[in-house]
């Protein structure tokens, strides 16, 4: 293995780290104002709904940064996760490039995908009212 | 690939190396990959917001069904072992004690433990009164 592979694989090793911790952080954080604070403080008002999310979400820049990051950090940790499960079952090298690319295609669009639901979050919401 | 010799193999590496650290290994990468999948899933359910307000009332009003709050223990528990277990293998990994792992893995199933029983405490009285579904019954 030439030096600059390796300090790839321990870069990726570094990040699978540090989005992990990233992540249980985010989580209590996610969990705390949109899951705890309806079921005890507002869940006599019926199901979680739109109105609930779009009062911590709408016009909320700093809402949509902390839920981009972890949108990201969470596709980066579970399909790097993914990728260390499939170098465990010794593909060929031609299986390992399209396995690579499939999961950064993977990654890009849901990123993306979630960007645009976010939009949707920070403006009010999407489509008819 | 062939995925029989891959279940050959995790076979194989438990009966040779039948330890914690192997089971703890090893449900760690079920657990990866179920919350891999609960992503995805998540982020369905919440970009039908991309097609207004209403849309996403009906879809996550499908997943406030009784069933659905006791998949989410499921989920809850899911997470904590993940978690649980990730900082223990971060912890061995920054301060150097891979020797001492199969205390450190005590360590974590107990974290896991209480961190399993206090979920329960306060996610299984609302799976089972849950007051949203109790209204809509009431009103049928």
């Amino acid at each position: 293995m030439n030096q600059a592979v390796a300090t790839r694989g321990a870069l990726f090793w570094l990040m699978q780290r540090v989005t992990g911790l990233f992540l249980a952080a985010f989580l209590f954080t996610h969990v705390k104002v949109l899951h705890w604070d309806f079921n005890f403080t507002q869940a006599s008002s019926g199901f979680l709904d739109f109105s609930f999310v779009i009062s911590r979400l709408h016009g909320s820049i700093g809402w949509v940064i902390f839920y981009f990051l972890f949108i990201i950090s969470a596709l980066y940790h579970g399909l790097n996760g993914l990728w260390a499960i499939v170098l465990d079952f010794r593909p060929s090298r031609g299986i390992q490039t399209t396995w690579l690319a499939a999961l950064w295609a993977a990654g890009i669009l849901t990123s993306l995908w979630g960007l645009y639901t976010l939009r949707s979050f920070y403006f009010g919401g999407g489509g008819p009212a | 690939m062939n995925i029989f010799k891959a279940f050959q193999g995790t076979a194989e590496e438990v009966r040779l190396n039948p330890n914690v650290g192997t089971f703890a290994w090893f449900l760690h990468r079920i657990t990866g990959i179920l919350l891999l999948l609960y992503l995805f899933t998540h982020l369905w359910v919440l970009s039908s917001a991309n097609a207004g307000a209403s849309a996403f009332d009906q879809r996550l009003q499908m997943v406030q069904t009784p069933i659905f709050h006791f998949l989410e223990i499921g989920l809850i528990l899911t997470v904590f072992y993940h978690m649980c277990n990730g900082l223990t293998i971060t912890i061995m990994d920054f301060f150097g004690l891979s020797r001492r792992h199969k205390a450190l893995v005590t360590v974590t199933v107990a974290v896991f433990a209480v961190l399993a029983i206090v979920a329960f405490g306060i996610m299984l009285p609302r799976a089972l009164h849950h007051p949203a579904q109790e209204a809509l019954h009431a009103v049928s």
